[in-house]
């Protein structure tokens, strides 16, 4: 047993997640992200997995050389930045900014 | 072999270029939370089986089974639980995971595996460095140092049309008994990779003969 505690322990802390930076303000039309990280076209799928699960997100594309990942939100519903922060963040990346054009 | 060298040193230290994961050995990548990777590769006689479920975005569940001529050869369950992850730009990153679990092979005999796995990707290339600690029973304990070298040769520069991309890599695994005997294999192989699959042909050259692996990879 006295083996298996640094282990559970380290599971533990890779299983605890940070507090997000990103307040609950609403966002709509079609904002869009600066992510880092995105490495690969296949890796990118992972986060347009995760954003396109929200509620509210009908589809995410973007540009890996530039991180610009575009968000399309349907007109009927709201999203917020912590819960594009929270996607990103499951997805594995590192959510730098979200611009409104 | 000194290039090698230090191309396994230069990823223990810094970790590794890019994330694309290579034929043979791990990476530090993670599926996303909720999402599933899986793959077939298929060398010779031998069949080898992996999925990779993301339990959280930092702790994903990896299960590997080989056969060979159809018989049971192997499976392993285990743990990936990434310690860190530094994104320094749009594509650049560098990931560093522990990789522990249970190891099966034949005859129902069973062994504890711990390893460490790191990926560096700096825009088109990409470095991996792994150690693997296998306590077997009743048999030499093994170890496995690797060490990958992945470029990006296809789209130089990734724009919104880009749908896919072509990699080059090459391998350096090596194993070490307890006895200190050690067996070195090099892979170089071509890696095709679109937005929810890739497909990849590695040729592989160890001691004794060549072998050529083909593998399928599908994020579902």
């Amino acid at each position: 047993m006295k083996t298996l505690i640094p282990f559970l322990f380290l599971v533990a802390s890779c299983a605890t997640t940070s507090q997000s930076r990103f307040a609950p303000t609403p966002v709509s039309g079609e904002p869009v992200l600066l992510v880092h990280g995105l490495s690969c076209p296949l890796c990118a799928s992972n986060l347009y997995d995760e954003l396109n699960a929200i509620p509210g997100v009908e589809n995410s594309w973007g540009d890996l050389d530039t991180g610009r990942i575009h968000v399309e939100v349907s007109p009927q519903q709201t999203v917020t930045e912590r819960q594009l922060d929270q996607a990103v963040r499951d997805a594995g990346f590192t959510l730098k900014s979200i611009s409104t054009p | 072999m000194r290039a090698l060298l230090a191309l396994w040193l230069l990823g223990f230290l810094i970790g590794t270029l890019s994330a694309q994961e290579p034929t043979y050995m791990e990476a530090a990548t993670h599926p996303a939370k909720g999402n599933h990777y899986s793959r077939l590769l298929v060398v010779d006689d031998e069949v080898h089986v992996k999925h990779a479920y993301g339990v959280t975005s930092r702790v994903a569940a990896l299960a590997h089974l080989r056969t060979e001529e159809d018989e049971f050869y192997g499976a392993d369950l285990r743990l990936k639980l990434r310690l860190f992850k530094l994104d320094t730009g749009p594509v650049d990153t560098w990931m560093s995971s522990v990789v522990t679990g249970i190891s099966w092979r034949e005859e129902g005999k069973t062994s504890g595996r711990i390893g460490w796995v790191t990926t560096l990707i700096r825009s088109r290339h990409g470095l991996n460095a792994q150690i693997d600690w296998n306590s077997a029973e009743e048999e030499s304990e093994r170890g496995e140092g690797n060490a990958s070298y992945l470029y990006r040769i296809y789209p130089g520069q990734y724009t919104l049309e880009t749908k896919g991309a072509w990699y080059v890599m090459t391998e350096s695994l090596n194993t070490v008994s307890s006895e200190g005997d050690i067996v070195s294999d090099l892979a170089g192989g071509i890696l095709y990779e679109a937005q929810r699959w890739a497909i990849e042909v590695s040729y592989r050259q160890d001691d004794d003969e060549d072998h050529v692996g083909f593998g399928m990879r599908i994020l579902w």
